[in-house]
C-alpha cells in the first residue's frame, strides 16, 4: 500500500496541476486581447501549448525522480542472479 | 434505464458464452500466445478481443432496436470500434509497423465526420463551455488514436486491460448518467458487460488473452464515447494511468515502439514467480515497471495495484464531473 500511496500522490499532483493549467487558460490567457486578432490567437496558443508541455515535463520529471530513487533503494541487486528470463 | 441494463446483460452474456467457443476454435487453430510472466510458459488463446466484438454485435442489435432515435450516435461508435478490431486483427496476424498502427486509428475517427457525432464546444472543468470550433475537429484523430494505443500498451499483465478499463467505463458511465446523456449510458453498458464477461477469463491465470483485436477496439471504444458524449476532461483523467504507461514508455525509448521489437524488457520473471523491475537504462520505463521500482511482487499483487490505480483516477474523473457540472 506504501508503494501505490506515493504513485496516486503523483496522480493527485497531476490532476491538480491540469485543473489550475484550465483556469489559467479559461480565465487570463483566452481573453488576452493584442491588437492584431491573428497575432492574439496566435500568442494565446503557444502560451497554452507551452503550459501543456511544461505539464508533461514535471509529470515525467515526479515519476523519474519515484521510479530511479525507489530502485537504488529496493532490493534488485541481491535478486539479479536469480532472474530466469 | 431498464433498456440500458438490458443491453448491459446482452453484452455480458453473449461475450461470456462465447469465449469457451473461442478458446477450443483458437487453440485447434494455433492462434496462441506465450504467457511470458509464467514459470511455466503457459500457452494462452491470443484473439480472445474477437469475443467483446462477438458480444458488442449482439448490443449493437438490441441498441438499435430499443433505441432507435440515437441511431447517428450509435452508428459512429460501432463503427469506429470495428474499425480498430479490423486494425487489431491485422497487428496480430502480421504484426503492424509501429508508426503505422497509430497512423490506422486514428483514421478509425472517420466516422465522427461522418455522422457529426461531436461538439466544437467541450466543457472544461472550472472555465465551463468553451469554443474550439477550428482546433476541435483536428484534434479528432488524436482523441481515438491516443486512448486506443494507449490502452493497447496498458496489456502486459493477466487481467490489466481488461480490469482498468473497466473501471474507466464505469466513471463514463456515471459521468453520462450524471450529464443526461441516455445514448452514452447505454453504449457504456453494452461495452462494460463485454468487457465485464472477457475479464471473467483473462484475469490471473489467464484463459485468453484480448489480442491486439481487444485491447485496440476498447481504447478506440472509449475514445469515442468520450468525444460522443462531451466528456473530454473526464476521459483524460481516467485515462490517466494508461497515458501515464504510454506516455512515460514512448519518452523513455524516445521513439514510437513495438513491444514486441524491445531489446531491453520493462520487467524480468524471477525463478521463484515473481517479477521484478529491469535496472537497464535502455528500458521503457513502464508504469508495471514504476511498481516495481521498490522490489519483486507476483504478478496478481502488481494487477491489483494497478486496479487501485486506475479507481483512485477514476475518483479523480468523477471529482472532476462534479466540477464541470457547477461550472456548466
Amino acid at each position: 500500500m506504501r508503494r501505490i500511496a506515493k504513485l496516486m500522490f503523483i496522480l493527485l499532483v497531476v490532476w491538480f496541476s491540469m485543473l489550475i493549467g484550465f483556469w489559467i487558460i479559461g480565465r487570463i490567457i483566452v481573453p488576452l486581447e493584442i491588437s492584431n486578432h491573428f497575432l492574439s490567437g496566435l500568442v494565446r496558443t503557444t502560451i497554452s501549448v507551452g503550459m501543456a508541455v511544461i505539464w508533461l515535463w514535471g509529470w515525467r520529471k515526479l515519476a523519474y525522480h519515484y521510479f530511479w530513487s525507489n530502485y537504488k533503494k529496493g532490493k534488485h541487486n541481491i535478486l539479479t542472479s536469480k532472474i530466469e528470463d | 434505464m431498464i433498456g440500458a441494463f438490458s443491453v448491459f446483460l446482452v453484452g455480458l452474456a453473449v461475450t461470456f458464452l462465447s469465449i469457451p467457443f473461442l478458446i477450443k476454435k483458437m487453440l485447434k487453430a494455433g492462434i496462441t500466445g506465450v504467457d511470458v510472466h509464467k514459470p511455466s510458459k503457459p500457452v494462452i488463446p491470443e484473439m480472445g478481443g474477437v469475443s467483446i466484438l462477438i458480444g458488442l454485435s449482439a448490443v449493437a442489435t438490441i441498441s438499435f432496436i430499443l433505441f432507435p432515435s440515437y441511431s447517428n450516435e450509435f452508428s459512429a461508435f460501432f463503427i469506429i470500434v470495428f474499425i480498430a478490431a479490423l486494425i487489431g486483427v491485422i497487428d496480430d496476424i502480421y504484426r503492424l509497423n509501429p508508426i503505422v498502427k497509430p497512423i490506422l486509428t486514428a483514421l478509425a475517427s472517420l466516422p465522427l465526420f461522418i455522422f457529426h457525432t461531436y461538439s466544437e464546444h467541450p466543457i472544461l472543468p472550472l472555465v465551463g463551455r468553451t469554443r474550439l470550433t477550428i482546433i476541435y475537429p483536428l484534434l479528432l484523430p488524436f482523441a481515438i488514436a491516443v486512448p486506443a494505443n494507449a490502452v493497447n500498451m496498458m496489456d502486459p499483465l493477466n487481467g490489466t486491460m481488461a480490469g482498468t478499463c473497466s473501471i474507466v467505463i464505469t466513471v463514463l458511465l456515471i459521468s453520462a448518467f450524471l450529464f443526461g446523456r441516455l445514448d452514452i449510458v447505454v453504449l457504456c453498458a453494452g461495452l462494460l458487460g463485454c468487457l465485464l464477461a472477457f475479464y471473467w477469463y483473462n484475469r490471473y491465470p489467464a484463459r485468453i488473452f484480448s489480442g491486439d483485436t481487444g485491447s485496440l477496439a476498447v481504447g478506440a471504444g472509449i475514445g469515442a464515447l468520450v468525444v460522443i458524449g462531451g466528456l473530454e476532461a473526464v476521459g483524460v483523467v481516467a485515462l490517466m494511468p494508461q497515458i501515464m504507461n504510454a506516455f512515460y514508455g514512448l519518452i523513455s525509448v524516445g521513439k514510437l515502439y513495438e513491444r514486441r521489437a524491445i531489446s531491453a524488457r520493462p520487467i524480468s520473471l524471477m525463478s521463484d514467480g515473481r517479477l521484478v523491475a529491469n535496472g537497464d537504462p535502455k528500458a521503457p520505463i513502464t508504469l508495471t515497471r514504476i511498481v516495481l521500482a521498490s522490489g519483486p511482487m507476483k504478478e496478481p499483487d502488481i494487477v491489483k495495484m494497478l486496479l487501485l490505480l486506475a479507481a483512485f483516477c477514476d475518483f479523480l474523473a468523477i471529482l472532476t464531473t462534479l466540477i464541470m457540472l457547477v461550472f456548466l
